[in-house]
């Protein structure tokens, strides 16, 4: 059956077709859940797959946006869009109900020994160690920052997508629909841009503290 | 930041290359302030590419399929050698053949590109994984 037909018949609440659709999506659907679980690195909920998909399913045949669907190359992409919004709100709503299993940082914990007792924050690793190290990483963070704001929209997107996201060219090209060639330019000017002011911030730095 | 984010359907569509060009460009600016969007974009093209089963084009097939005048160059310059009698018709036939391959404008841009990190070794090169030194500082 056609997507667009099966689309079709599920608004209408057939059966059939929603079985239909279910047997052919839920792959597409558990990959959204279980992507989405791995990368908040919730391991509570790993074993809730199936009751997340079903959930997702639920909602999709109850509020019926599926009805929103106009094209069926979309389709994928959009079931795997909202299965990741799915699992984040699941997630967060779960991680409200048991909130008060967490515990303060100024909890006391027993070191075992002669009844010791230690504050929690006095045993995490701590950033703090490293202050003036962390005020120049954050300083530099903040130029290159202010920096990225004030590119061109699309050097903008293709710098961000490439250093926040972690995407290849070839990924940003085929997100944004350029040619690898363009989407290369693109992100070798952004740098460009970011460098430039970031080395006038550093020389600037450098004869201040020589001063 | 425009706080109005764009509905999943729209995102879904942007990635499909559905949208005018106006919608286009408005999805763009919003994703490039919008970190949320950003990252469910970003996110579902990594969860769409891991569901192909060839989800990253493959670059060994990508070496012949787009060099087609190369590879005929090669191949005629290699029957020369087995077909003595017509050797120097299949020499130009592959001289033609490379010259074809060399002025197709990707090839030329290519060389143009080789010719100038050659000239220039100082100059930086873009693979798209050099990101992890300069990633700390953006967050």
């Amino acid at each position: 059956m056609d997507t667009l037909d099966l689309i079709k018949r599920c608004t209408q609440k057939n059966h059939e077709a929603w079985d239909e659709f279910i047997e052919r999506y839920r792959s597409v659907v558990v990959r959204g859940v279980r992507f989405k679980l791995n990368k908040i690195g919730k391991d509570v909920f790993k074993g809730d797959y199936d009751d997340i998909v079903q959930e997702i399913f639920m909602f999709l045949w109850e509020d019926d946006r599926i009805s929103s669907i106009k094209d069926a190359a979309c389709l994928e992409s959009w079931l795997v869009m909202v299965s990741m919004n799915f699992t984040q709100n699941y997630v967060r709503r779960v991680a409200n109900r048991t909130r008060e299993l967490s515990v303060p940082l100024s909890a006391e914990i027993s070191t075992g020994a002669k009844g010791d007792m230690l504050l929690l924050e006095d045993i995490l690793p701590c950033s703090r160690n490293n202050l003036p190290k962390n005020i120049e990483d954050r300083e530099i963070g903040r130029i290159i920052s202010d920096n990225v704001e004030k590119l061109e929209y699309k050097q903008k997107l293709a710098f961000k997508l490439n250093m926040y996201e972690r995407k290849t060219h070839e990924d940003i090209s085929d997100i944004m629909s350029l040619p690898r060639n363009t989407v290369s330019t693109l992100i070798r000017r952004a740098k460009g841009h970011v460098r430039e002011n970031l080395v006038i911030y550093l020389n600037e730095n450098n004869e201040k503290k020589c001063l | 930041m425009n706080r109005i984010c764009p509905s999943e359907l729209v995102l879904s569509e942007y990635m499909s290359g559905m949208l005018s060009h106006s919608e286009r460009e408005t999805v763009e600016k919003h994703l490039a302030s919008c970190d949320a969007c950003r990252e469910i974009v970003a996110d579902t093209h990594t969860v769409l590419m891991k569901m192909r089963p060839f989800g990253k084009k493959s670059h060994f097939f990508s070496v012949f399929t787009g060099n087609v005048w190369f590879m005929g160059a090669c191949a005629l310059l290699l029957l020369s050698f087995f077909v003595p009698q017509y050797f120097v018709q299949l020499l130009v036939a592959s001289i033609l053949a490379a010259l074809k391959w060399m002025f197709d404008s990707r090839t030329a841009r290519i060389l143009i590109a080789v010719y100038e990190s050659i000239k220039n070794p100082s100059s930086d090169r873009d693979t798209g994984k050099d990101n992890k030194n300069t990633a700390k500082f953006l967050r």
